[in-house]
């Protein structure tokens, strides 16, 4: 099961299993938000391939406006998933 | 040893049903939730990548659970008679993956980071992709 929910106009909570099928609920959750924006993933237990590549393109798309996107509480299997694919050198940690 | 087999239909929308398979089996040997996440990552990557590039067939994927006493073995076999072989593909220039702005294909270079043993074999019209995890 996945959800995604609004904590605020600048943080998002993800809650379940990111997969590919959920790809396009992300992705359309996710555009309307032009704002440096925190990703609270503390009830996120598993994230894809697929999913990392969303939470990727919507770095870039952010960045080009000179935003930045935060993750933060990230369980230990999303921590190497993000070290393995150096997208820890591309986000900014809330720790 | 336990082995079980089940078969899933081509679509994204069958991963909760692989992942529920996946939760029962495994389970039942590796209590580390870790490890079970790295085995429905690999799992999910290779399902999808199967789904996306072989439109060759209409005919289920199967999935194969062999659990050891100290180790997993997962097998995910396609019909196909030209296979994509993810062993043969290049590492990853991450310099230049974050230059270009890219923000997919990240999966098979996961699972050969996360996994202890992965095969690739093509033999008679059907493609098996094995992947192992050792559990201590």
């Amino acid at each position: 099961m996945f959800k995604i929910k609004e904590v605020s106009q600048n943080e998002i909570k993800l809650i379940g299993e990111f997969d590919a099928s959920q790809a396009e609920i992300v992705t359309d959750f996710m555009q309307k938000y032009e704002v440096t924006l925190t990703l609270d993933l503390e009830e996120l237990s598993y994230i894809s391939s697929m999913g990392l590549g969303i939470l990727v393109k919507n770095y870039h798309r952010l960045n080009g406006m000179g935003y930045k996107v935060v993750l933060k509480n990230l369980n230990e299997h999303i921590k190497d998933v993000f070290k393995y694919t150096r997208l820890d050198q591309l986000f900014v940690f809330d720790e | 040893m336990s082995n079980e087999i089940k078969y899933f239909n081509r679509n994204a929308n069958e991963l909760p049903m692989i992942f529920h398979f996946l939760n029962t089996v495994i389970a039942e040997n590796a209590s580390n939730l870790k490890i079970l996440n790295e085995l429905k990552l690999s799992v999910e990557e290779i399902f999808m990548n199967m789904v996306r590039h072989n439109k060759t067939t209409n005919k289920d994927i199967a999935i194969r659970i062999e659990s050891y006493k100290d180790s997993i073995s997962i097998s995910l076999i396609d019909h196909e008679d030209n296979p994509f072989d993810i062993l043969n593909t290049d590492e990853i220039d991450f310099d230049e993956y974050f230059k270009q702005k890219k923000y997919g294909g990240l999966g098979i270079h996961l699972i050969k980071k996360l996994m202890d043993d992965l095969i690739f074999d093509h033999d008679a019209g059907k493609t098996t992709i094995k992947i192992t995890k050792h559990i201590n």
